[in-house]
């Protein structure tokens, strides 16, 4: 199983350098293999593509693409995953978007994010795409 | 309705979350199972989304040439739309 940071669907967003990296990524979940992300996540990449004037049209158009991934999971955060993220972001000197994501896949027992963030590297976690 | 699943390995943590939510009745499962079925329905259903033949696309260029920050740059930048708002709402 896969988590995925939502730097890997705004690099496909931007159109940047490693977009075709992060769409071969989301094309194999469109293949079924299984990953997850979180609603934070999508909160995320809405707030930032209206901050940036995107139109309603194509955020529906983004929120729409997640939705037709069926093997990927958007989960919600516990209460108690959280409380954990606070705890990892003190102690790994981690954003708390990133310490949120890490304790996220120890919930779920997920390894290895695909990500363009480096911060990944402390956090003790597999990195499916090089940094 | 009734229903028999046979769920694996998560039996055992699911009945001990229901036992320590709805304490050791005979109710707390049902509960618990109707509660997650009800959460998975509302997560899961919708008649306002598009299911759409190329997730990929849609999800491709949406934001090209809207900014020049970084990928990472705006996923953080995130944090601070969200700080930023709770600002203003505090006053």
């Amino acid at each position: 199983m896969l988590w995925i940071d939502s730097s890997v669907f705004l690099e496909s967003a931007l159109g940047q350098a490693r977009a075709g990296e992060c769409e071969a990524l989301l094309e194999r979940v469109k293949k079924g293999e299984k990953a997850w992300t979180s609603d934070y996540n999508v909160y995320s990449i809405v707030l930032v593509m209206l901050s940036k004037k995107a139109t309603v049209r194509s955020v529906t158009r983004f929120i729409e693409g997640i939705y037709s991934l069926d093997s990927l999971i958007v989960y919600r955060p516990s209460l108690e995953d959280i409380k954990i993220a606070l705890d990892i972001a003190v102690a790994k000197h981690l954003d708390f978007d990133d310490s949120l994501a890490v304790a996220c896949m120890r919930s779920l027992e997920i390894r290895k994010i695909a990500t363009l963030d480096a911060h990944f590297k402390k956090a003790g976690v597999e990195l499916e795409l090089p940094i | 309705m009734v229903l028999f699943v046979d769920v694996g390995e998560i039996e055992n943590a699911f009945r001990k979350v229901a036992m320590q939510r709805y304490g050791y009745s005979k109710g707390a499962i049902r509960n618990a199972v109707s509660e997650a079925i009800y959460y998975w329905l509302r997560a899961n259903s919708s008649s306002k989304l598009k299911k759409l033949d190329d997730p990929v696309g849609a999800i491709r260029d949406c934001l090209k040439g809207k900014t020049s920050q970084t990928s990472v740059e705006l996923q953080h930048a995130a944090i601070e739309l969200f700080a930023g708002r709770t600002q203003k709402r505090g006053g």
